[in-house]
């Protein structure tokens, strides 16, 4: 059991250490900034300004995250989909020739069963109109 | 391949489904419902045709990843007639769903694949695969009625603690596997038998206890119900009468196969860990469901108390036991589906899950009213009904190992003082239809004739299972033979 | 095995699911409920047609084939039923089956105008089930399954009409003084089942009926010397004397006349009170047994044969003064089954049941034809206020006197003359006595008085009533005049020279022979029985056929012969009043004394306990207030809030939600590393 745990040790240090980084950013940014403002603590006015992230520029207006369409989301998502189904047909592309000597049925079948459900789903967003951006 | 045969057709079915919604008018969509039912009759009929060459012994496929035994057989039957039941009900909701009804269908076909892959499940990745099949499923049916807060609420809940349950079901899954380096249930069996030290393995330990409460989630036992009664109330009745039996369903059938079949040498020494969670999930299902008005959240906590009973067959950790747990999954499926049948007609047209809705349910539909008093009377376990003779075999299952261990008559004392209990607010309900005053509405309810017809099933089958209990128990014994045969293999390995 | 026997299931069961679908059918549709019970009773019939066929043509030593199955098992033990079907069972699946769906076409007319049809139809089913049941049960537990069953549709259907409180107290009536038969009849089948260890009457040699558990029965031997056989067949023949209304346990059937006409005609006639003959008859093994060497007759039997004399006389004489058409008809009926049982007393099966079948005909023809009566008469049911009918309603008044003639026993053309004088004979060569036989044809004697006196009252004469009469309509008719026939044509059957049925039950062929009919014995019994039919009817039409009474007050003409007499018949012999103050009387002074010794005795005790509870606490109370109070309280509140804790679980907040998970998961651990190892 101990030797099974020892190969754990390398991620027990990782661990520490983004633990260790993320808390000593924190830490650090705190400390620094109590240390920046130091002696200046009797004025709280002026210290607004100093606090601002950009002390000369102009004054952000607005929220940071704009409002997008919702067929911006579904356009991604979808897109997403069907591109990472790509990522399946490497591995079997790459052992397909192998594979076809001895279990050649299989192989054309699963990956054929693959698209054909993806198909499927294809022409149902195609059919309720999701690619369809005026609407 | 021919081991999935039934998956595949309903994966099938369920694409056919999907294409056929875009070229169906609106107003025809309900046949989608009706052919979606009617083709997995077909499938069910299928299955008794099909099955019976290999019905001679298990057999495997997938490397072992797949069994198809008595046990897989009957829980695949059981969950087509659960769906097929389910479907019914879905058509008759399909007024309170704004849009995309025949989605609705599709998600009860894939979910339904989930729990057939689950019944066949041999190997811990395919447990994961499986219940995340049907997980991901239930997260949109749950909150289908979009429209409505509630419902989004049951889904987004659903969603969050399924996610922490499967995390634990995968941690546990990986703790296994780190110790043992196997995923599959007969290699793990067989690693025990061989090193029974690691049965004393803290890590091992902690990895079973995961992943029973992974499956534990499932099956809404204490104490990890919490998510029940807000799920039940909250999402479209269909979704909650096949949560409520296909889903704990799922969680049964792989809780058996992993208790008895991968780490039977633990599972000899948590009796008393059993013993606990059962009788505490029976008194809090129970007491819990005293004050409630909702009827969904009632059933809610009553399903919540089954669970208890249902522990109670794995507590008792005999044949017997396991045989009473199959009986009384097919009583309560029938049951279940009778009484949130008759929730789903009653407050078609109203908003409220009220239980005032039923007052004067006898005049406005004597056949509903007759349905909801029989899975009501059954549930409270009152003879000659289905739920009586299920408790009877759980109970007599646990008096057997009373000899063995003490604690067994204690949890037959609290069993049967929740079962006393639960008489309180289940005939709270059949009150409810048959004596409330100031009654008002007496309009008759119309009720279509596939859902008369699912009704009158449910009510043969209840007392069909309470009456003439012969077949059925031969039935369930024979399936749970499947959990004991030892895996094909293991003697080549050891003699 | 034949499939009628595997389908036999099938004749109590067409009728059960018309019951239940009528149960759900809503209230109007009439039609709907009438269809559904007509038609399961007509299939039944076919059946029990065929499984008649069936038993017909069969080698010697008679047919049986029986169908047993397991019910379930329970440890070791097995609960089996089944059913059998033999010429008894076929016999009478026929004639209920007939009977019953004559009545149920009848009902129709009878009860167009009830508000509440369908739940009459509904009973009606649901009383044939259970009676069909009772015929085809093999299985003593299933028997009587279905027996509890007739007597719940019994009650239900003598109740029916509720709102009348006396209707209501003869539905109760009815349905207690059968269940204390019952008591004895199931402590005969407890005992039974403990002894032979099987309740199945044929099982291949293993049932409780055939000759080795016969043969242990007989054997063993209980109190007083008597044999477990006698014992037990004593107790079972309890149940036949509740539901069979046998003297002492006779009271709730006149009183049964209170339900609607075809109820008493199914009950009198077809079902109910067959079912305790058919019972008798059932276990005839069991009661005729006797240990070997001892060749009388068997103690059961012969307990059997005097309370049926004594019933056939005793019900007969109370006939007489009856004025309530259906009341007469009652007693009629009980005194029949006391022919009955006689019958199988002193003659064997044959000789009951012939009685038993030719009875059901003309007794049901008789209490439609009653109720025909009752119809067109506007609801009038005592005699004194009808007459004349014989021009207002004539084919009524040919179906009522061929009842009449039928069950007085008016010879050779009617069958009842036939199934009475088997008995009769059977009565005059039993060995043991030759008292049943006297009483025998004294109650012949009266019957035949009787049934003259009310045909001379109801169809001779002027009409007394009020409202003008009149014939029934066609649907109530066709019953009466298909009955009238039944009743002519069995008696062929059960001849001395032709004794088809006889021969039927025990298996061999029947052969036609007059000579027999012409042997010495015979012919002076057949004489003797023609002479007392012929004196019973010529007294009666002395009294009442000469003079028709004038008006509906006149005093009986009997009466007017012997007062004394005549009060003491008209009041049914104060049985009732005899019961009254004894038994329900006793049990008054019981209950009485039971709360007299409450007040005074566990009253006192209550009270003086409860006086020194008091005191104590009043210094309690003291106490409380100075020291406990203060705890309590502050536990109290550590409840209320450790439940509010507790709700907070289920707020409906998730974050909580997983929180209890997180929490829950690692008390598990905790668990197992200190509680299961």
């Amino acid at each position: 059991m101990d030797s099974q745990l020892t190969q754990y040790i390398p991620i027990l240090i990782l661990l520490l250490v983004a633990i260790g980084a993320a808390a000593g950013m924190l830490i650090a940014s705190v400390a620094l900034g109590r240390w920046a403002n130091r002696g200046r603590l009797q004025n709280r006015a002026k210290n607004q300004n100093i606090n601002t992230p950009y002390e000369c520029g102009m004054i952000a207006v607005g929220e940071g995250n704009t409002r997008l369409s919702v067929k911006f989301y579904l356009v991604a998502m979808l897109f997403i989909l069907f591109d990472i189904e790509v990522v399946f047909m490497y591995p079997w592309a790459v052992v397909y020739r192998d594979m076809l000597k001895t279990n050649g049925p299989v192989i054309l079948g699963s990956m054929v069963s693959f698209l054909g459900i993806l198909f499927i789903g294809y022409i149902y967003a195609l059919k309720k109109k999701a690619f369809d951006w005026k609407s | 391949m021919n081991l999935m045969i039934l998956e595949l057709a309903v994966v099938v079915l369920g694409l056919g489904i999907l294409l056929g919604d875009l070229w169906t008018a609106a107003h025809q969509k309900h046949l989608l419902g009706y052919a979606a039912a009617a083709l997995l009759g077909v499938i069910l009929l299928a299955s008794f045709f099909g099955l019976e060459q290999v019905g001679s012994g298990p057999a495997y496929a997938f490397n072992n990843m797949l069994v198809l035994d008595g046990l897989a057989v009957f829980f695949k039957r059981f969950f087509l007639i659960a769906a097929i039941l389910v479907l019914l009900m879905s058509v008759e909701f399909s007024n309170r769903i704004q849009s995309g009804i025949s989605e609705f269908y599709c998600l009860i076909l894939f979910a339904l694949t989930g729990m057939m892959f689950a019944a066949s499940a041999n190997d811990f990745i395919m447990v994961f695969v499986a219940l995340e099949l049907i997980s991901v499923t239930f997260y949109v049916l749950n909150s289908f009625q979009r429209n409505r807060l509630a419902s989004l609420e049951a889904g987004i809940k659903y969603l969050i603690l399924s996610a922490l349950s499967a995390a634990f079901l995968v941690f546990g899954i990986a703790l296994v596997f780190g110790t043992t380096t196997f995923t599959n249930f007969a290699d793990i069996q067989r690693a025990l038998v061989a090193n029974p030290a690691l049965a004393g393995n803290g890590l091992f330990l902690l990895g079973v206890l995961m992943i029973i409460v992974g499956l534990g989630f499932k099956i809404a036992a204490f104490p990890f119900q919490i998510w029940a009664p807000d799920v039940y109330q909250g999402s479209p009745t269909p979704s909650t009468a096949f949560l409520a039996v296909g889903s704990k369903a799922a969680g049964i059938v792989l809780l058996l196969r992993v208790l008895f079949v991968a780490v039977p040498a633990v599972t000899q020494h948590w009796s008393k860990l059993l013993i606990i969670i059962s009788a505490i999930t029976i008194l809090y299902g129970n007491l819990c469901a005293i004050p409630q008005r909702n009827l969904k959240r009632l059933l809610g906590y009553s399903s919540i108390s089954n669970a208890g009973y249902l522990l109670l067959g794995f507590a008792a950790l005999s044949q017997a036991g396991k045989a009473a747990i199959l009986y009384y999954l097919a009583g309560y499926l029938f049951t279940v589906v009778a009484a949130f049948t008759v929730i789903c007609l009653v407050t078609r047209d109203r908003d409220s899950d009220d239980i005032t809705v039923l007052a004067g349910l006898h005049r406005r539909s004597p056949l509903l009213a007759m349905a909801l008093t029989m899975a009501m009377v059954s549930l409270a376990g009152i003879p000659p009904l289905a739920g009586f003779f299920g408790k009877f075999l759980l109970l007599k299952a646990v008096v057997e190992q009373g000899a063995t261990n003490s604690a067994y008559y204690w949890l037959v004392g609290i069993t049967v003082f929740g079962v006393v209990i639960s008489l309180y607010y289940y005939f709270g309900v059949i009150r409810a239809i048959y004596w409330s005053k100031d009654v008002t509405d007496f309009s008759p309810i119309t009720v279509s004739w596939p859902a008369k017809l699912s009704l009158v099933v449910c009510m043969a089958a209840i007392l069909y299972l309470g009456l003439l209990p012969g077949k059925p128990l031969k039935l369930s014994e024979d399936s749970a033979l499947a959990l004991t045969t030892p895996v094909s293999g293991s003697k080549q390995l050891f003699h | 095995m034949s499939w009628i026997t595997k389908n036999l299931w099938l004749i109590p069961i067409l009728p059960l699911l018309a019951a239940a679908l009528i149960s759900v059918c809503k209230q109007p549709r009439r039609r709907t409920a009438a269809t559904l019970a007509i038609g399961s009773m007509v299939f039944s019939f076919l059946l029990s047609c065929c499984a008649f066929a069936t038993t017909l043509h069969s080698e010697h030593g008679g047919f049986r084939e029986v169908a047993n199955f397991d019910w379930f098992s329970f440890g070791t033990t097995t609960l089996r039923l089944g059913w059998v079907l033999d010429p008894l069972t076929a016999c009478m699946l026929v004639m209920v089956t007939f009977v019953g769906t004559l009545i149920f076409i009848y009902s129709i007319g009878y009860m167009a105008h009830d508000e509440n049809f369908t739940r009459f139809f509904c009973f009606l089913a649901l009383f044939a089930a259970a009676m069909l049941g009772i015929l085809i049960a093999n299985n003593l537990l299933l028997l009587f399954i279905s027996w509890e069953l007739v007597g719940l549709a019994s009650y239900l259907l003598i109740g029916f009409w509720f709102h009348k409180p006396s209707a209501a107290a003869a539905a109760k009536k009815a349905f207690i003084t059968t269940r204390i038969g019952d008591i004895g009849f199931f402590i005969g089948i407890l005992w039974l089942y403990s002894s032979t260890g099987t309740l199945l009457f044929y099982d291949n040699g293993a049932g409780c009926l055939e000759s080795s558990a016969l043969t242990k029965l007989v054997t063993e031997t209980t109190f007083a010397g008597m044999a477990v056989s006698t014992a037990i067949a004593i107790l079972i023949f309890c149940g036949a004397i509740g539901k069979s209304g046998q003297v002492p346990l006779h009271v709730w059937l006149p009183d049964a006349m209170e339900g609607p006409t075809p109820v008493s005609a199914l009950i009198h006639a077809a079902t109910m009170v067959a079912a305790g003959v058919f019972l008798v008859a059932r276990v005839y093994p069991l009661m005729e047994v006797t240990a070997p060497g001892l060749p009388s007759v068997s103690t059961a039997l012969q307990v059997v044969t005097w309370i049926g004399a004594i019933t056939a006389v005793f019900a007969a004489l109370i006939a007489v003064a009856q004025n309530d058409i259906k009341r007469i008809l009652a007693y009629s009926t009980v005194s029949q089954l006391g022919f009955m049982m006689m019958g199988l007393g002193m003659g064997g099966v044959a000789v009951g049941m012939f009685h038993l079948i030719t009875h059901a005909f003309f007794k049901s023809l008789l209490f439609l034809g009653a109720g025909s009566i009752i119809h067109g008469c506007h609801e009038e049911q005592d005699i004194r206020h009808m007459g004349g009918l014989k021009k207002y309603m004539p084919l009524t008044f040919a179906t009522y006197a061929i009842g009449m003639m039928a069950l007085s026993g008016v010879p050779f053309f009617f069958s009842g003359f036939w199934s009475k004088d088997e008995i009769l004979h059977s009565a005059f060569t039993w060995q043991v006595s030759k008292i049943p036989f006297y009483l025998a044809a004294f109650g012949a004697l009266l019957t035949a008085f009787y049934m003259t006196r009310q045909i001379c009252y109801a169809f001779f004469g002027s009409y007394r009533g009020h409202k003008h009469p009149h014939e029934s309509p066609r649907v109530m008719t066709v019953p009466l005049v298909l009955l009238a026939i039944g009743a002519i044509v069995l008696g062929v059957f059960g001849t001395p020279a032709w004794p088809a049925f006889e021969t039927y039950l025990s298996g061999h062929d029947a052969e036609f022979d007059v000579a027999k009919l012409l042997r010495g014995e015979t012919l002076s019994v057949m004489l003797i029985s023609i002479c007392i039919v012929a004196v019973g009817i010529f007294a009666a039409w002395q009294l009442y056929g000469r003079k028709p009474v004038k008006t509906a007050d006149q005093p009986d003409p009997l009466e007017a012969v012997n007062g004394n007499v005549y009060r003491w018949l008209a009041n049914r012999l104060y049985i009732d009043e005899f019961y009254d103050a004894t038994v329900i009387r006793l049990n008054a002074a019981f209950a009485y004394s039971a709360d007299l010794l409450d007040r005074v005795l566990w009253g006192g005790a209550v009270r003086a306990a409860s006086l020194v509870t008091l005191a104590f606490a009043h210094i309690n109370r003291t106490i409380d207030d100075l020291f406990i109070n203060f705890g309590f309280d502050e536990s109290c509140h550590n409840i209320r809030r450790s439940s509010g804790f507790l709700s907070k679980l289920q707020d409906g907040q998730i974050q909580n939600y997983l929180r209890g998970i997180g929490v829950a998961l690692a008390t598990l651990v905790l668990f197992l590393i200190w509680g299961c190892r």
